[in-house]
């Protein structure tokens, strides 16, 4: 009897072992302002959405709005850390904005911005190791 | 046993009389009354009762090059550009800059509140809408105005 719920302790514990396999990495958000106002941000939405505080967040999206002339785009990127220091562009640049397409809910996200508040830089980076751990 | 024999007979009597009717329905149909539309069934002669096939394809085109035409004549009010106002966009500079401003004294801005500046932004001519985007976005990265885009 004693032996059979040593085995079965031991299935239990190679069991839960394997669930944890696989890298997680846990990039919290980070905002650098500068002082001519331009700045960087960057961190994982999985990071943000399941911090431990409730402002955090990081993210990027596109507008269209009709106007009298056509049709007005423009994407933005948000990001506020842990601390509340917060990061916003803009842009109008089509490939910037193509970009925005390309995250996905795990992806890690940095953008930048110039002293106008105008994007520099938007990337993603897609990770396993950005999905959070079960 | 009988009844079901009498149905069946009863039946294909009937689909043999609906077969004779539409047979006779087809062949009855006046050449001017075939259910073509009215614009492009008509024969430009109506001397011809039957058209042919080339003669169709050549209506056809022509009517088809009609409709376009008459789309395009249509389309080209809503799709031109209305031409821009400098007088009228620098109104709406100020209004949106004040807006801004705004915004900024009560230092908050909520999401309902942002889109709808958004959207007033949106309205400006390129250089007012590169302006009055970064005055927003440089009132956020100070934390004057807090909200989110």
């Amino acid at each position: 009897m004693r032996k059979k719920h040593l085995i079965a302790m031991g299935a239990l514990v190679l069991t839960s072992s394997a669930a944890l396999a696989g890298l997680v990495t846990i990039t919290p958000v980070s905002v650098t302002l500068n002082p001519d106002a331009s700045g960087t941000a960057l961190g994982s939405m999985s990071a943000a959405r399941f911090s431990k505080n409730e402002v955090e967040y990081i993210g990027c999206g596109v507008r269209r709005i009709t106007t009298g002339t056509g049709i007005v785009v423009f994407g933005f990127c948000q990001a506020n850390t842990a601390a509340g220091v917060l990061g916003f562009c803009e842009s109008e640049d089509p490939a910037l904005i193509a970009s925005i397409g390309d995250q996905d809910d795990f992806s890690f996200i940095t953008f930048s911005w110039d002293s106008a508040g105008v994007c520099r830089s938007i990337g993603n980076s897609t990770q396993s190791f950005y999905i959070p751990a079960k | 046993m009988r009844t079901l024999i009498i149905l069946s007979v009863l039946q294909t009597v009937g689909i043999a009389a609906l077969v004779v009717h539409a047979f006779a329905a087809k062949h009855s149909i006046d050449p001017e009354q075939r259910p073509l539309s009215s614009s492009i069934a008509q024969p430009t002669s109506g001397a011809v009762p039957h058209v042919g096939e080339e003669r169709l394809r050549a209506i056809i085109r022509e009517e088809l090059a009609r409709l376009q035409s008459t789309a395009q004549v249509n389309a080209s009010p809503a799709a031109a550009p209305s031409p821009r106002n400098p007088a009228i966009d620098a109104d709406r500079r100020e209004a949106v800059a004040q807006q801004i401003e705004i915004y900024r004294g009560v230092g908050a801005i909520t999401d309902a509140q942002m889109q709808e500046l958004q959207v007033e932004i949106a309205q400006l001519d390129v250089a007012g809408r590169k302006e009055m985007m970064s005055k927003l976005m440089r009132a956020l990265n100070s934390g004057e105005i807090k909200g989110r885009l």
